[in-house]
C-alpha cells in the first residue's frame, strides 16, 4: 500500500468516526434529556457511544499520526523531487529520457538550451531519433554494438522497443551502470546545426529490473573541441615555429641530457635528434676549445642565472666558423630545475657586417687622425688583428726599383712569443711571387693559407710552427691599379678561407693605400718643410714673410738677429714700421716702401733700423706671393752689407786714388806730347812728329783704358745704378749714329738704319754707350766703302737691335768669348784699332742690367752681326737710393 | 788784353805743362802756385781773372783752398775751376756742390785747355 492510499484510508476512517460521533451526539441530545431513565438504552447507547468515541479518538489520533508521518514523507519526497528538478534544471549537461519506443519523457533546460527546443515541444511529441542527425543513431549504434563483448548473453529486451534504440538498450543493459562508458555523438539542433557531445547513457529500469527506458546525459563538446583544436593548433604552431626557426633551440634536462633539439640545432652540429639524446652533456657537442666555456654557461643557467646573448665561436658541420649568441635559462618548478632552455642565434653574418663596418670605421678614424705613417700603419695592423682574431701582422712595402718586397712595419699581440716569426719577417726581402706577400704582389689579389705549417709556398713556415701559427692571409694594398704594399695577418687558430673577411680587408686596404700615398706625400712635404726651415734658419740673410696687409707673418732667426728683435716680437708688426720705425728713418723715396707698394719683384739697397737704434745698410729683394691671382703677401730678404759697404768704400777710395795717381803723370805726359806734336814749341822733324803722334794716341788709349776699367768695375759692383725710363729706341739709335758719323766718315764707312718705332724701359745713357760701342767696333772693323746697318725688330715681349757690318767677321769659336774682358778676335786689335778690350764686356754688363742679352753671329762669312735683346719692361727693377742720400741716412 | 790765370797744383810737371799750354795756345799770363796756401797768397797779391785749382793736394786740398778763397774778400769774386784727376760721379757731384765755376778733368788736351776754360767762364774764345 502506498503512503498516499494509507493517508486516504485514515482520512475516510476519521470522517466515518466523526460522523458516528456526530450521530451519537444528536441521539444523545434528542434522547438523553430527562427522563433519560425512561429510556435505559440510552445509557447503554451513551456508554457504547462513549466507548466508541474513545475508540474513535484513539483511532483518530493514530490516524493523524499516520497522516502526519505520511505528510512528512510526502514533504521529503517533494524535497527530493524539487532537488531532482533543480538538478535537472540547473545541470549543465543535457538530460533527456525516453521510453523504449523512443518518446521523449524528460528534457531538461540544458537540453532546451543546447538543442533549441522547448520541453513542451518535445515531451511526448518527439522521439529520440528527432534529436540526432540522420544516420547518426545508426552509426553510433553500430559502434556500440561492435563494442559489446562477444559471447555474452544479452538480457531480454522488450519486443516493443524501437529498432533504432535496440543497440543502445542492449549496450546499457549489458553493463552495470558503473561500467557504461561515455561515447561521442552529434546532436541536431532545432535550427538544423549539429554539435558533438559526450553522451553517458543509462537505463530506466522497472522495479523488476527490466529496462523501461533510457536516460542520456550529454555534455556539449563544442567548446572542448575548440579548446582541443586550439591547443593542437598552438602546439602545431610552436612545433612549426621551433622546427622552422633559424635560431637553434635545444631543451636539456638538468643533468645535461638533450631532450629536444630543433632542426636548426641539428643542422648546426650535423647530428640528428637520436644522436643528441645519446650525448651525456651539454658541452660534449662543442669543439674542444670551447667545451669548458659551454659547460660553464650551462652550469650558470642551471643555477638560475639568465645567460643572455653570450658570444660563442664554433664550427658547423661543414667546418665553417659560426658565431652565435647563446641564451640559456632554466625552467624551474617547486621541486627544483626541470629543464634548461638553450637558444643560439647565428650572428655570423651580422658580426661580419658589423666587423666590416667597425674595421672600416676604425681604419678611417686612424687614417683621419694620424699624421705619422708608421704610427697609423701600426694602428691599422692592430685593428685588423683585433677584428679578425689574429696575433701577428705585417705590412710589406713594394720597392719597384729593387723589384722586392721589404717589411715596413709589424704588429704582434701580447702573450705568447712570436719572436721567431717576427725576426724572420723583419729580415726577409722577398721577390715577386715569393712567399705569401710575394704571391699576393704577383697575383694582385688576396691569398689565404689555411695551414701555414703544411704550405710549401709559405717561406716562414718553420718560424710559424715554432710560434704556434696555423692560418694566415694576405691582401694587396693598391693605389689605382698598382700594388704598393701587402698586408698579412696570422692566427694561431685554424681558420678556413673566409672570402667575406678578405673582401672586408680589401676594402680597408683601399683606404690604407690612400693613406700611405697621402702619408708619403706628407712625409715629403715635411721633409721639404724641415729642409726649408733648416735653410731659413741657417741662412745669414734675413727673411721676413708678410701678409697681404704687410704685417710680419714669419721672420727667420737671421732677420731677428739683424734687426735686433726677438722673432716673436716681430710677428704681427707692420713690416715698414719695424724697418724704418721713425719718420726720420725714411722719406717718400724709401725704396723698401716703394717695393712693397709696387707689388712686383724688386730689389735694391736701403738702410734698416736695428732695435738698438742704429741703422745698417742692406741689400734687399722683395718677392710677391700670388695665389689664385690675388696677393697673398710677399717675402722680403735682406742682407747686411755693412762690411761689403765698407769694403766697397775702401775699394772706391783705392780706385779713385789709383785713377788719380795714374791720371796725374798721364796729364803731364799727354800735355807735353800734345804741345810738342802741335809744333807750338818749335819745329819738329817728320820722324819725331810721327813718334809724338804715336805717343799722343797711346796716351789717349791709356786714358780710355783707365776710364773703361773704372766704368766696368762700377757697373759690375752695382754701384752705378740704372735710371730706367721709357724711351724711344729708334731715337736713341739715331743719336748714337750721329755721334759716330764723324768716325764713320773718317773710315769711309756708311751708316744705315731703317727706323722702326719701338719703346722700351731703359737707362738711355747706358744704352747709348752700348750702341756707340757696337757702332764703333763695326766701323773700326769695316773695310772702306762698306755699310754698317742697324736693324730694329719688335717681338712680343721686347725688341732686338742688330748691328751688321761687312768686315772680317768673328770666328765661330770666339762668338762667346769676345764679350769677356780683354778678349779680342786678334790680340793685336787693341794695339791696331785703339780699343781697350773692355767695350763688349761693358756692353754685356749694361744689357744684363736691363734684363736682356747680347750675342754675336756670323754674317754669312761676310762680316759680323751683334745683336742685343731688351725686354719691353725691365724684369727686375732695381731700386736704390742716391748714394749720398743712402750714406747720409746710414749716419 | 791778355787774361791772367792762376794755376794752383802741387805737381810741378802739371803746373808747367798747363802754364805752357795757356801761354802758348791762348797767350794768357799764367801765375803758378805749388800749394793751397801759396795759391791764396798769390791770388790776394795778384788778383788773377781765374784760378785753375787742383783737388788732391797735401796740406790744404782743393775744396779747402776754394772755401778759403771765398772767405777772403779780395779773392771771393775770382772764378775758380777745379782741375782734377778724380772723375768719379760721386766726386763730381761733391765738387759741383762746392759752388765752383766748373770742374775739368785731367788729363787734358793742352791744345784745347784754354778754349774749354774760356767756354766755362763765358770768355771770348782765345
Amino acid at each position: 500500500m502506498t503512503r498516499f492510499t494509507q493517508s486516504r484510508t485514515v482520512t475516510r476512517a476519521f470522517i466515518a468516526a466523526l460522523a458516528f460521533s456526530l450521530a451519537g451526539a444528536i441521539v444523545l441530545a434528542r434522547f438523553g434529556s430527562p427522563p433519560a431513565q425512561s429510556r435505559p438504552w440510552i445509557f447503554w447507547f451513551a456508554a457504547f457511544w462513549t466507548l466508541a468515541q474513545a475508540i474513535l479518538i484513539g483511532i483518530a489520533v493514530s490516524g493523524f499520526r499516520i497522516v502526519l508521518r505520511q505528510r512528512q514523507g510526502e514533504r521529503q519526497l517533494e524535497g527530493v523531487a524539487r532537488l531532482h528538478r533543480s538538478i535537472l534544471d540547473s545541470a549543465g549537461p543535457m538530460m533527456i529520457a525516453c521510453n523504449l519506443q523512443g518518446h521523449v519523457s524528460l528534457f531538461n533546460p540544458a537540453a532546451e538550451r543546447m538543442l533549441g527546443y522547448r520541453a513542451s515541444e518535445v515531451l511526448g511529441k518527439r522521439t529520440a531519433a528527432d534529436l540526432f542527425p540522420e544516420s547518426e543513431m545508426l552509426r553510433v549504434g553500430e559502434q556500440l554494438a561492435s563494442s559489446l563483448p562477444a559471447g555474452r548473453n544479452h538480457p531480454e529486451i522488450p519486443r516493443d522497443t524501437a529498432p533504432a534504440l535496440l543497440p543502445y538498450v542492449r549496450y546499457v543493459a549489458s553493463f552495470p551502470a558503473s561500467r557504461v562508458r561515455g561515447f561521442e555523438m552529434r546532436y541536431l539542433r532545432q535550427d538544423g546545426s549539429t554539435f558533438p557531445a559526450m553522451v553517458y547513457l543509462s537505463a530506466v529500469r522497472s522495479s523488476a529490473g527490466n529496462v523501461e527506458g533510457l536516460v542520456s546525459i550529454a555534455v556539449d563538446l563544442s567548446a572542448t573541441r575548440r579548446a582541443e583544436h586550439a591547443l593542437r593548433e598552438s602546439e602545431e604552431r610552436y612545433r612549426d615555429l621551433f622546427d622552422n626557426s633559424s635560431e637553434m633551440i635545444a631543451t636539456l634536462s638538468p643533468r645535461g641530457r638533450y631532450l629536444y633539439v630543433n632542426p636548426a640545432w641539428q643542422s648546426l652540429f650535423g647530428m640528428d635528434s637520436v644522436q643528441f639524446e645519446s650525448l651525456i652533456g651539454f658541452e660534449s657537442v662543442f669543439p674542444p676549445e670551447i667545451q669548458a666555456e659551454a659547460a660553464a654557461l650551462f652550469h650558470k643557467a642551471l643555477h638560475g642565472v639568465h645567460v643572455e646573448q653570450h658570444p660563442l665561436r664554433l664550427h658547423n658541420a661543414a667546418g665553417e666558423t659560426v658565431e652565435v649568441e647563446a641564451s640559456l635559462s632554466c625552467r624551474r618548478e617547486e621541486s627544483g630545475p626541470v629543464s634548461v632552455r638553450c637558444i643560439f642565434r647565428d650572428v655570423t653574418q651580422q658580426n661580419r657586417r658589423e666587423r666590416r663596418l667597425r674595421i672600416q670605421l676604425v681604419v678611417s678614424q686612424i687614417i683621419a687622425e694620424t699624421t705619422s705613417m708608421d704610427e697609423g700603419l701600426s694602428r691599422v695592423l692592430e685593428a685588423l688583428c683585433e677584428n679578425f682574431s689574429c696575433e701577428f701582422s705585417a705590412l710589406w712595402s713594394v720597392d719597384e726599383t729593387q723589384h722586392s718586397l721589404r717589411p715596413l712595419i709589424t704588429w704582434l699581440a701580447g702573450g705568447r712569443s712570436s719572436e721567431d716569426l717576427l725576426q724572420e719577417s723583419r729580415t726577409l726581402i722577398l721577390s715577386r711571387g715569393e712567399g705569401l706577400p710575394g704571391m699576393v704582389w704577383s697575383l694582385g689579389k688576396a691569398c689565404w693559407i689555411a695551414d701555414l705549417r703544411q704550405s710549401p709556398a709559405f717561406v716562414r713556415r718553420t718560424a710559424a710552427r715554432l710560434n704556434g701559427y696555423i692560418s694566415g692571409w694576405a691582401v694587396p694594398v693598391r693605389v689605382g691599379n698598382q700594388v704598393i704594399a701587402v698586408v698579412e695577418c696570422f692566427s694561431r687558430q685554424f681558420v678556413r678561407e673566409d672570402p667575406d673577411l678578405l673582401a672586408t680587408v680589401e676594402t680597408v686596404c683601399g683606404s690604407l693605400g690612400q693613406f700611405m700615398a697621402r702619408a708619403g706625400q706628407e712625409a715629403r712635404v715635411r721633409h721639404l718643410d724641415r729642409q726649408k726651415a733648416f735653410i731659413l734658419n741657417s741662412v745669414a740673410d734675413g727673411i721676413i714673410g708678410v701678409d697681404s696687409e704687410n704685417r710680419i707673418a714669419f721672420a727667420n732667426p737671421a732677420a731677428a738677429r739683424l734687426l735686433e728683435h726677438a722673432e716673436s716680437n716681430l710677428i704681427g708688426c707692420d713690416v715698414h714700421e719695424v724697418l724704418h720705425p721713425s719718420p726720420a728713418s725714411c722719406d717718400a723715396g724709401c725704396p723698401t716702401r716703394r717695393a712693397f707698394q709696387t707689388g712686383e719683384i724688386a730689389s735694391g739697397q736701403d738702410a734698416y733700423h736695428r732695435g738698438m737704434g742704429r741703422s745698417f745698410p742692406v741689400e734687399f729683394s722683395l718677392m710677391p706671393m700670388v695665389e689664385d691671382s690675388e696677393s697673398a703677401g710677399s717675402v722680403l730678404s735682406f742682407r747686411d752689407i755693412s762690411q761689403r759697404y765698407a769694403l766697397d768704400h775702401m775699394k772706391d777710395e783705392f780706385i779713385s786714388t789709383v785713377s788719380h795717381e795714374l791720371r796725374t803723370p798721364l796729364t803731364s805726359i799727354r800735355g807735353a806730347l800734345g804741345l810738342l806734336s802741335a809744333g807750338l814749341l818749335g819745329d819738329v822733324n817728320e820722324k819725331a812728329t810721327s813718334l809724338l803722334r804715336i805717343a799722343v794716341a797711346n796716351s789717349d788709349r791709356l786714358v780710355r783704358l783707365i776710364n773703361d776699367i773704372l766704368d766696368l768695375e762700377r757697373m759690375q759692383s752695382g754701384r752705378a745704378p740704372l735710371a730706367f725710363r721709357r724711351i724711344a729706341l729708334e731715337e736713341l739709335i739715331r743719336q748714337a749714329m750721329d755721334a759716330m758719323q764723324p768716325m764713320a766718315e773718317g773710315e769711309e764707312v756708311r751708316l744705315f738704319c731703317e727706323p722702326v718705332p719701338a719703346h722700351i724701359e731703359a737707362d738711355s745713357d747706358r744704352l747709348l754707350q752700348v750702341m756707340t760701342n757696337l757702332l764703333s767696333n763695326a766701323i773700326k772693323f769695316s773695310p772702306p766703302k762698306s755699310t754698317v746697318r742697324v736693324g730694329i725688330s719688335r717681338g712680343n715681349d721686347g725688341v732686338t737691335v742688330s748691328v751688321i757690318d761687312e768686315g772680317r767677321g768673328v770666328p765661330a769659336d770666339k762668338l762667346e768669348s769676345i764679350f769677356d774682358r780683354f778678349q779680342q778676335v786678334d790680340a793685336s786689335d787693341s794695339r791696331q784699332k785703339g780699343g781697350t778690350g773692355l767695350g763688349l764686356a761693358i756692353c754685356r754688363t749694361i744689357i744684363h742690367q736691363h734684363g736682356g742679352r747680347i750675342w754675336a753671329e756670323q754674317n754669312g762669312g761676310r762680316g759680323a752681326i751683334f745683336r742685343f735683346f731688351l725686354p719691353e719692361r725691365a724684369s727686375l727693377s732695381v731700386l736704390t737710393e742716391e748714394p749720398g742720400h743712402f750714406e747720409q741716412r746710414l749716419g | 788784353m791778355a787774361r791772367r790765370v792762376l794755376i794752383i797744383d802741387d805737381e810741378e810737371d802739371i803746373r808747367e805743362v798747363a802754364a805752357l799750354s795757356l801761354e802758348t795756345v791762348a797767350g794768357w799770363d799764367v801765375l803758378v802756385a805749388g800749394s793751397g796756401a801759396a795759391g791764396i797768397a798769390k791770388a790776394r797779391e795778384s788778383h788773377p781773372d781765374a784760378i785753375l785749382l787742383d783737388v788732391m793736394m797735401p796740406g790744404m786740398d782743393g775744396p779747402t783752398t776754394f772755401r778759403e778763397l771765398r772767405s777772403i774778400p779780395e779773392t771771393a769774386g775770382i772764378p775758380v775751376i777745379l782741375l782734377t784727376a778724380k772723375v768719379q760721379a760721386a766726386d763730381q757731384k761733391r765738387f759741383s756742390d762746392l759752388g765752383v765755376a766748373a770742374v775739368m778733368f785731367k788729363p787734358f788736351d793742352p791744345l784745347v785747355l784754354a778754349r774749354e776754360i774760356a767756354a766755362n767762364l763765358g770768355w771770348q774764345e782765345p
